[in-house]
């Protein structure tokens, strides 16, 4: 019994640590730099953000657990096109849900970016390389905190991004005298991204100097 | 053996940098000068805002980095004496402002202060208001008005079109090559007065601030690619001339190319870095969305400056290199 507790405790605290590490600590955008592209071509307006958000989730998610669960029973030649076709066929479904439930002009104004999401490096990084390796439990944490952390990201970016360009929020007027329309082009975001990746290299620095001092 | 690191600018003497900057700042004052005759004091005020401003700025930034001020050799100025001189005279006052605030707290100061910096900071700080407010950026006062410009605030005044932008529609250019070297034509504070611009460029070759590596490759290039794909209609002569003597391109290639920290060392490398920044000016005008987009093309440069550097090296020393291979 107190063996399957330690078990449990060493397992949860690895769930921390992934969730942590993923999330945050070596995020996957602003440290890994992966999957910057939709955030500089779509990551214009909060709703284009939350959005791929929810795409990048659904497809990580279910490809990171079928890698952890079978990845390594397969040659390492079949894993890309079995996480391809399977993300593909996600984006699919997710593309004619936007379209016919949500609305049509979101999806006519991220249509190039549904299927674009398939074929992320953001997840054939995580799911063909972090999920092979590890347990279902971790794989699943780590799926998890990098769509939490790209999420972060690129709802930053196009939030701040859609307040500067459109003085809008959520297609919300905040009622700006001063617009700055070059906001949607994609130096914008890298110059946020730069911005905010120095910010969190900062954050680290700063938290691993308490912890040493601790 | 133990090696010394040093950042940019390489020079032999490092008091030297703060005597090129002010070198840099006396060609600069005859071009608000000659700007000031044709439209009054605006243009001078439009200068010194953006200096001064540049100069608050990097105060600010060392001060909230916790580092020496670095101020006083002069690179601050001169980055806001060149947003300052290359905005147009009708511009408002927040303008070469606005391009200092870039230069210095997006550009300069994150890159690590002066001589860290990868991109030259007034090109960064031109490129991002010339994206923001080109509106504001390309109406230029007619020079034959003989009016001073008004002190105040906002000026509301109909623009006329420079030579960039009738390059950039074709068709027959209306300013004469004797207007185009006095200047009397419409553009920026700095980048009209030719004449004027090439004693600066004499002053400061004879100070060995700029270096005729950088400089005379870039013009070259220019003008063989202005002489080949011609925008105006007379003649191959015309259409260089009123290429290299429109836009900024002449004080693009002597003060903004040549800035000690940003631009290359090794001699091939320099003349290598002249022709690509002539090649990317020229397309930025041909293919760009503005009339002129010289800021662009050096910030691409830039980006280029540290291989062109190895590039020279390694093309000088083949030989020796392949000799060590095989040995």
């Amino acid at each position: 019994m107190g063996q399957g507790n330690n078990r449990l405790s060493k397992t949860l605290n690895e769930m921390k640590d992934t969730f942590f590490d993923s999330f945050l600590a070596k995020n996957i955008v602003l440290v890994q730099a992966i999957g910057i592209s939709p955030i500089l071509a779509a990551g214009v307006t909060l709703k284009n953000g939350v959005v791929l958000t929810l795409c990048t989730a659904a497809v990580l998610i279910p490809a990171s657990l079928f890698m952890s669960l079978f990845g390594d029973k397969l040659p390492a030649w079949v894993r890309p096109p079995i996480y391809t076709v399977g993300a593909a066929a996600i984006m699919l479904g997710a593309a004619i849900f936007i379209d016919r439930v949500i609305s049509h002009e979101l999806y006519a104004s991220l249509y190039i970016f549904i299927p674009l999401t398939a074929v992320n490096s953001l997840v054939s990084y995580r799911a063909g390389g972090f999920s092979v390796s590890h347990e279902p439990v971790i794989a699943l944490t780590d799926a998890v905190a990098s769509s939490l952390g790209f999420g972060l990201v690129i709802c930053v970016v196009s939030g701040l991004r859609e307040i500067a360009a459109y003085g809008t929020l959520w297609e919300n007027p905040l009622n700006f005298s001063v617009v700055l329309s070059e906001a949607s082009l994609p130096y914008a975001a890298f110059l946020l991204l730069g911005f905010m990746a120095a910010f969190l290299q900062w954050l680290t620095s700063v938290i691993g100097q308490k912890l040493a001092k601790n | 053996m133990s090696y010394k690191t040093a950042h940019a600018p390489h020079l032999r003497r490092s008091d030297r940098f703060s005597f090129m900057c002010a070198d840099v700042l006396i060609a600069l004052a005859p071009l608000s000068i000659f700007s000031a005759v044709y439209y009054g004091f605006r243009p001078v005020l439009l200068v010194l805002a953006g200096l001064v401003s540049a100069v608050l700025f990097e105060t600010i930034g060392c001060l909230l980095m916790r580092r020496k001020p670095t101020v006083t050799d002069g690179s601050a100025a001169v980055t806001g004496a060149i947003i300052g001189s290359l905005v147009s005279p009708l511009s408002p006052y927040w303008l070469p402002v606005a391009g200092s605030a870039f230069a210095i707290f997006a550009v300069k100061m994150p890159m690590g202060g002066s001589g860290r910096n990868v991109f030259n900071p007034a090109a960064a700080g031109l490129s991002a208001i010339t994206l923001c407010f080109p509106g504001f950026f390309f109406k230029y006062p007619d020079p034959g008005i003989g009016l001073p410009l008004p002190l105040s605030k906002t000026v509301n005044m109909a623009s006329v079109p420079s030579p960039a932008s009738q390059l950039a529609s074709g068709g027959q250019t209306l300013y004469s090559p004797t207007m185009l070297l006095l200047g009397e034509i419409p553009g920026p504070i700095g980048g009209t007065a030719i004449t004027i611009l090439i004693a600066s460029a004499l002053f400061l070759l004879v100070r060995r601030a700029i270096s005729p590596l950088i400089t005379l490759p870039y013009l070259a290039t220019c003008a063989v690619l202005a002489s080949i794909f011609p925008r105006v209609t007379g003649g191959t002569a015309g259409s260089v001339m009123v290429e290299l003597c429109a836009g900024y391109l002449l004080f693009c290639g002597i003060f903004l190319l040549n800035d000690p920290v940003t631009a290359p060392r090794h001699w091939l490398g320099r003349i290598a870095y002249g022709v690509l920044a002539g090649v990317l000016v020229m397309l930025t005008r041909y293919f760009g969305r503005f009339e002129e987009g010289a800021c662009f093309a050096v910030l691409l440069v830039n980006a280029f400056a540290t291989t062109l550097d190895r590039f020279g090296w390694y093309a000088l020393n083949l030989r020796r290199i392949r000799n060590r291979r095989r040995s």
